[in-house]
């Protein structure tokens, strides 16, 4: 029996699903999937994938496969998925300047866990996060091992602008901005590193089903990092 | 070289090719032209590369001066041409421009969207791949933003042979209200039996909320089963969801990537370049096809527009010109085929 669901979304496109559940596990299988499926020159005419929390969006050319014959390998696809050799996830290193101009909510995100600065800090740079997937804007890492420690809700009036690199809480997340935009997170740092960067032939830092780990720099460091 | 000069971009205009693919996965929309159909015609029509940047405004067109000697064609939603504020043209007809004139693109009576195409395509950067603005990326076209008065656009060198006009009677047309052929799935099991069937008998109305991202639809409510939140996965293009407030919406192609709400069901891919010419105000409903449907249909669409294709992409027949001497008299004799 498969564990795996395939269902058609619209003509050009197909999910595999695995378990409906947010699980580090299940999330590797997403990712064992992609890899297999993208090899090169494995299976011609399969588009694009997006990888997400449970499950992968296949964009297929429909000149060259039709549903059922693609059904049937993605059902299949468990048993290839151990003996594909699937690359060990890499670990991408976030330089983070915490505090002061940069992160202007970290004072409310201690007071509110009662915690002090410094230990926010240090719970927020111990973690290793999972990147889930990427979404929401170019580059927007969702990141899962976030210590409950530091959870903060949202802020009650959403900022207009904050610059892209800033790094921030919302709830039990924490994440990046890739690009200057209008969002409702506490800030607690800024990164000079571009997340998203078009000019560069690999424009992305997060890939899906890797993992990032922050470490704190002085603002001196950021300032000569930009 | 300089080409053109933007008096008044109009409400709402950018640069656009057929798309940046391969990067949904980090997040990055597809972008492109709204409707292929009417943007590939007018590059075909010109002599273009197939992947040219064009010109795309929304609901009216743009005033532009003329820089340097060129020639666009116009195509997509029905508008007046008017140039120099005297002679008038129409859509789907390369127009030849002099340097100085005034081109002035109307307000669209069918359609939502219309394509600028000029000889050579516009000459913007290539950003991963494609020529399009992508707003939301702040990359692509001019800028990565909206075309606004005062800018310069520059013309790649011509390439290829020009093609002919497309007659009225074959332009592609877009009238509301709007029956769109759509997949049922990825999420149909998140809806109550009462929900599809409201949401495959109904009309809805396109709200004020619609833009190059997705329509937002105001009609009959859609009941979920349950919860009306997934776990966040792939939106593909012409996804229709329906969140909590049961309003469904449709993605486009500067959607969001990933969404954390149920789709219904999926637009079939031939139905897109008419749902990108939909507007505010415009009746749609909704009409389940299954994939072995959506394969006819789909391969009839390519039929159509492959014989739209060959026709505009024939070189127009120039009159012949000869000379006849008649009993000492000279004549002028041009012969021009008729259509």
């Amino acid at each position: 029996m498969s564990g795996v669901n395939v269902v058609p979304a619209g003509d050009q496109a197909v999910v595999l699903e695995f378990e409906d559940r947010i699980d580090p596990e299940i999330n590797a299988m997403v990712r064992a999937a992609d890899y297999y499926l993208n090899q090169e020159g494995k299976f011609k005419g399969l588009l694009e994938t997006v990888p997400t929390y449970r499950s992968l969006l296949i964009y297929y050319d429909s000149e060259v496969w039709n549903l059922e014959i693609l059904k049937e390998i993605l059902l299949g696809i468990e048993e290839h998925l151990q003996e594909a050799a699937i690359p060990n996830p890499e670990t991408l290193e976030i330089p983070v300047a915490y505090g002061g101009e940069y992160g202007p909510d970290l004072d409310y995100v201690a007071e509110h866990n009662n915690l002090s600065i410094e230990e926010v800090i240090k719970i927020h740079h111990s973690s290793t996060y999972l990147i889930y997937m990427l979404g929401f804007v170019p580059g927007f890492p969702y990141l899962g091992g976030m210590s409950s420690k530091i959870a903060t809700p949202r802020l009650k009036n959403p900022r207009k602008q904050i610059p892209a690199g800033s790094v921030g809480i919302a709830g039990n997340q924490t994440g990046i901005y890739p690009l200057e935009s209008p969002g409702g997170w506490q800030l607690i740092g800024r990164t000079p590193l571009k997340l998203f960067d078009p000019s560069k032939e690999d424009p992305f830092l997060p890939k899906p089903g890797h993992y990032l780990k922050f470490y704190p720099i002085s603002d001196e460091e950021f300032k000569s990092h930009l | 070289m300089p080409a053109i000069k933007i008096i008044d971009a109009g409400p709402f205009t950018t640069v656009q090719d057929e798309g940046r693919y391969g990067f949904q996965r980090y997040g990055m929309a597809p972008a492109g032209a709204m409707d292929e159909v009417a943007y590939r015609l007018g590059n075909l029509i010109l002599g273009n590369e197939p992947n040219a940047a064009s010109i795309e405004f929304t609901l009216k067109g743009p005033r532009l001066e003329v820089l340097h000697d060129t020639t666009v064609v116009i195509t997509g939603g029905r508008c007046d041409v008017g140039v120099n504020g005297k002679q008038s043209f129409s859509i789907y007809e390369p127009i030849d421009l002099k340097t100085g004139d005034q081109i002035d693109v109307g307000w669209i009576t069918e359609g939502a969207r219309g394509y600028l195409a000029l000889k050579g395509g516009l000459d913007v950067p290539l950003v991963m791949q494609s020529h399009s603005t992508y707003l939301r990326g702040k990359i692509g076209g001019f800028d990565g933003d909206r075309l606004k008065g005062g800018e310069v656009l520059s013309t790649l060198t011509p390439k290829g042979s020009p093609g002919r006009s497309l007659p009225e009677e074959h332009w592609p047309s877009y009238q509301s209200p709007f029956e769109i052929d759509v997949i049922m799935g990825p999420q149909t099991d998140y809806f109550t039996e009462e929900g599809i069937k409201t949401f495959l008998s109904e009309t809805y109305q396109i709200s004020d909320a619609a833009d190059r991202m997705g329509y937002r639809l105001t009609g009959p409510e859609i009941m979920h089963v349950d919860k009306a939140d997934i776990i966040s996965d792939g939106i593909p293009l012409g996804a229709v969801q329906v969140p909590g407030h049961r309003q469904p919406i449709i993605l486009m192609k500067d959607r969001q990537t990933t969404g954390g709400y149920p789709k219904i069901a999926t637009t079939a891919s031939y139905e897109i370049y008419r749902l990108g010419q939909a507007k505010p105000s415009d009746q749609l409903s909704f009409n389940k096809v299954s994939l072995q449907e959506a394969k006819e249909k789909r391969e009839q669409h390519k039929r159509w527009y492959h014989e739209l294709a060959e026709f505009v992409s024939k070189p127009a027949q120039k009159p012949k010109h000869f000379r006849l001497t008649v009993d000492d008299k000279s004549y002028h004799v041009s012969i021009k085929e008729i259509d």
